[in-house]
């Protein structure tokens, strides 16, 4: 059995239009102009259990009305979904005790009051027997290091902070699948990291099937093994890290240091290599890996010169996410 | 039939215990800010207390009024504060229902394996309806005699009316499937509530009566349980107890039918 079984899933919403100015203002008090709005068209994929899955995707492209169907929220207009086998708008509250969700945008904590007395009321909520709810709150302060902090009031602690106990919160009932919304938003690098490690473990030691979205490039190199890409309420891509890397990555970056100077102007002439930085010594090109390869470019500046030290720079995940986007919209103009 | 009486009684068990778990955890939210708790709950016992006041000397200055006098007041008061006070301090959430819906709230509820509604009403108190809820029974042991009856009764009345207030609380708040956002609507109908449940009810006749117990149920959170507490009537008990459960069960059946239109939403809170 598959964690996440999507067929077919599709789901429009009414959308309010209105005219410019005041006389259409007026107007739709009376007369409501409403026009359909496809927000997921027909998709369908499949999630293995511990898979660890980036959906990602720009504003507005489908991914949240994706995750509210999948976690039982909205009811779909058509398409069939199981979720650790369940039907999740007809068998919600089974689900609830096997998914956990985090939205980075929709704290769970209880602002006034230690992150603590949240996770006894969750402990109530799932129904946790109280010696089994001990040991494993005892395994997830441990694991996410919140020892110092898990007894004062949320609104003191820092995000990072704030975020490690969101992620006990929704972990306490021990799900099979973890639904992530945006998790690392507003993080700084020390709490991206170790939330993205801690996401890692989970998966590595419960087999916690991993759901993320994000629009942060490195939860996607750091935690996904996958990643589905869905524009206009359709799937664009899905694949491997890897495989986007190769089919989206249109350039890489050369650092060039030399020892002998020259004027590489005049004897780099290789289609598909753009030079972006001659100085005497330090030279820096850019190429379209569809055009030539950097073996190609390599050795042919090798061949001329004495080179102290060389840099490959991949293309930069946020480049490749909205080089996807941008060629998605253009073919939908 | 035994197993579907035990599977009924666990259920029952289990909400009580989730509905006692978030009291305890609300009550906690609030005390972090003592004065601020304790203040607004010994001013309200002070402000029902002036109301009371307030009608004491009107009935001293006119008279009873159709055989209504400051006894019945004091009466409808407890009643009125006492359902009023549960309501807010258990499901203080009931009076932001509409709004919840209008938002896109429900959805942080329907993540979780609890009836959503309850969890929803549940997850928050109003600190000033503590003062409320205390008030009934210092008001009714200052001036009514207590016997297992007359306790009875106030515990009784309170509960039920309590039920009808969040019954209309539910109704209003489905509104919003129909309507979005209407907050002015509902204010002015839970206002006419508060109104009718407060004020003497032997003025109100004819069309109004009708809108009172019908339309706008106040006179039964407050007019019958008073009335019960003054003279105890079978039929009249009765009825009030058949009243009460159809007019909650009516109210879900509104709800359940709005929530087949809710959208969700995407909001940013921060939970009290």
């Amino acid at each position: 059995m598959q964690a996440v079984e999507v067929k077919n899933l599709s789901k429009k919403f009414e959308k309010k239009t209105k005219a410019l100015g005041l006389k259409a203002s007026f107007r739709s008090v009376f007369r409501k102009q409403l026009a359909d709005f496809i927000a997921v068209d027909q998709i369908s994929f499949q999630v293995a259990k511990g898979e660890k899955v980036a959906f990602i995707g720009p504003n507005g492209a489908g991914k949240s009305t994706t995750i509210k169907m999948l976690t039982g929220i909205l009811h779909p207009d058509s398409g069939e979904v199981k979720v650790t086998g369940l039907t999740p708008w007809k068998e919600r509250k089974q689900l609830a005790f096997q998914i956990g969700t985090v939205f980075g945008q929709k704290p769970q904590l209880w602002y006034h009051l230690p992150a603590m007395d949240t996770f006894y009321l969750f402990g109530k909520i799932y129904e946790i027997e109280a010696k089994k709810f001990k040991k494993r709150l005892d395994f997830l302060i441990d694991k996410f290091q919140v020892q110092d902090f898990v007894y004062q009031p949320v609104r003191k602690l820092s995000l990072g902070q704030r975020m490690r106990c969101e992620m006990i919160a929704s972990l306490i009932h021990q799900p099979k699948i973890l639904f992530l919304d945006e998790p690392t938003i507003g993080l700084d690098v020390v709490a991206k990291q170790q939330l993205r490690e801690v996401l890692n473990t989970m998966n590595k030691e419960e087999g916690t099937t991993i759901f993320i979205t994000s629009h942060d490039a490195g939860d996607l190199e750091k935690i996904a093994d996958r990643v589905i890409v869905i524009d206009l309420g359709k799937i664009i891509f899905d694949g491997t890290v890897k495989a986007l890397k190769e089919k989206y990555a249109a350039y890489k970056i050369i650092d060039l240091k030399i020892i002998n100077g020259g004027n590489v102007k005049s004897k780099i002439k290789i289609p598909g290599v753009r030079i972006l930085k001659a100085e005497n010594y330090n030279w820096q090109f850019e190429l379209d890996v569809k055009k030539t390869s950097v073996k190609a470019v390599l050795d042919q500046l090798l061949n001329i010169y004495q080179v102290e030290d060389i840099g490959i720079f991949e293309t930069p995940m946020e480049e490749i996410i909205s080089n996807i986007y941008a060629q998605n919209s253009l073919k939908n103009k | 039939m035994d197993k579907v009486l035990k599977k009924l009684i666990s259920m029952v068990v289990k909400n009580l215990d989730f509905i006692w778990a978030y009291l305890k955890y609300n009550l906690a939210s609030a005390m972090e800010f003592r004065f601020n708790f304790l203040s607004q709950a010994i001013f309200m016992i002070l402000n029902d207390g002036l109301f009371l006041l307030i009608w004491y000397f009107f009935f001293q200055y006119f008279g009873d009024l159709n055989g209504f006098g400051f006894r019945e007041m004091i009466a409808l008061w407890i009643f009125g504060a006492g359902g009023f006070g549960l309501v807010n301090a258990v499901f203080g959430n009931a009076a932001n229902l509409g709004t919840i819906i209008s938002n896109g709230e429900l959805d942080f509820y329907f993540s979780f394996p609890k009836n959503h509604l309850l969890h929803a009403l549940v997850s928050r108190t109003d600190l000033s309806a503590w003062g409320d809820m205390l008030f009934a029974p210092i008001a009714f042991f200052l001036f009514f005699p207590a016997n297992l009856l007359s306790i009875f009764l106030l515990f009784f009345g309170i509960l039920s009316g309590a039920m009808i207030l969040l019954a209309f609380y539910i109704l209003i708040g489905s509104l919003s499937f129909w309507l979005g956002r209407n907050e002015v609507l509902q204010s002015s109908l839970f206002h006419a509530f508060l109104a009718f449940s407060t004020n003497p009810s032997s003025v109100f006749q004819g069309v109004v009566k009708f809108i009172i117990f019908f339309v706008i149920p106040a006179g039964f959170a407050t007019f019958w349980p008073a009335d019960l507490l003054k003279e105890f009537v079978l039929s009249k008990f009765l009825y009030l107890i058949l009243f009460t459960i159809i007019f909650f069960l009516f109210s879900l059946l509104v709800y359940y039918r709005g929530l087949k239109r809710y959208s969700s939403g995407n909001l940013i809170n921060v939970r009290g």
